[in-house]
């Protein structure tokens, strides 16, 4: 039995290209999903930790400050205060 | 520069390209595949650049759903549903169609005649499925241009056999009634 389905599939043929471009677009993607992946998995787990730090330990000092997060805000002002007291004498 | 090609089934490929991501091996399943899609789209379309650029869509779609492919069907089966879907889509879109739901409890007509819809002209059945609506075109290409058997077509749209059925009942008649019109005006 004929199907005349089967003839009238058209037969073009794609042009190589697309090809090129179909798969050039998955590796951009892939490439931008990796970076995400790095940003939100990596970066995201370093800042939580670091901040997870922060909060449970608020008054450690750090290298480069080591007196500020040490002391008060408002002892800081008194002793702001008392540094010029000192600097008038 | 040379293509790789393998001797790997689909389902070794999927396999591969959803455990790896490997671009590699899902360009082999764009090389056995994306002739036959392109043919399927500008059956719907008829624009070649148009086409072409559905066959992007199509195949980044199938890229990331891929893990969702879980073997009840031939994987080219499954493929040319995304891509029948996604021809209708765009056929609505391009001729500002709304979808209208098909109502499948009607009952199957009677005259329904397989073999006289396989032995229309082809010209007249290339016009006859231009003129009817993008789902009963897709159902028939489905079944008489890629022998999806009836099991396959109701996994991929979702649909009882008798639905199914009853889809292709209507459609057959649909394409018959046209080329009969046709064939009254000459």
């Amino acid at each position: 039995m004929g199907n005349n389905f089967k003839d009238i599939e058209p037969r073009a043929v794609l042009p190589d290209r697309i090809r090129e471009e179909t798969l050039g677009q998955l590796e951009t993607i892939k490439l931008l999903m990796g970076m995400v992946d790095l940003f939100t998995s990596k970066a995201g787990s370093t800042i939580g930790a670091s901040l997870s730090a922060s909060i449970s330990q608020p008054s450690l000092p750090s290298e480069t400050a080591p007196n500020r997060l040490l002391s008060d805000p408002e002892e800081s002002s008194e002793e702001d205060g008392n540094a010029d007291t000192q600097s008038e004498d | 520069m040379s293509r790789p090609t393998s001797t790997l089934t689909d389902d070794k490929l999927i396999a591969l390209v959803t455990t790896k991501g490997s671009t590699e091996h899902f360009g082999i399943l764009y090389d056995r595949y994306a002739n036959k899609v392109y043919r399927k789209c500008l059956s719907f379309v008829k624009n070649e650049e148009q086409a072409q650029d559905m066959v992007q869509e199509i195949f980044l779609k199938v890229f990331y759903q891929l893990s969702k492919f879980k073997g009840n069907s031939r994987f080219s089966t499954w493929l040319y549903a995304i891509t029948y879907n996604y021809c209708v889509e765009q056929y609505r879109k391009l001729h500002k169609v709304k979808k209208v739901d098909i109502d499948d409890r009607l009952d199957v007509p009677d005259d329904d005649d397989e073999k006289e819809l396989l032995s229309i002209r082809a010209e007249h059945l290339k016009k006859a499925l231009d003129m009817i609506s993008p789902e009963d075109k897709m159902i028939l290409l489905m079944k008489y241009q890629d022998d999806t058997p009836i099991k396959e077509i109701m996994t991929t749209l979702e649909i009882s056999e008798s639905a199914v059925k009853m889809r292709l009942a209507r459609a057959r008649k649909r394409v018959r009634e046209i080329v009969k019109e046709m064939e009254a005006i000459l």
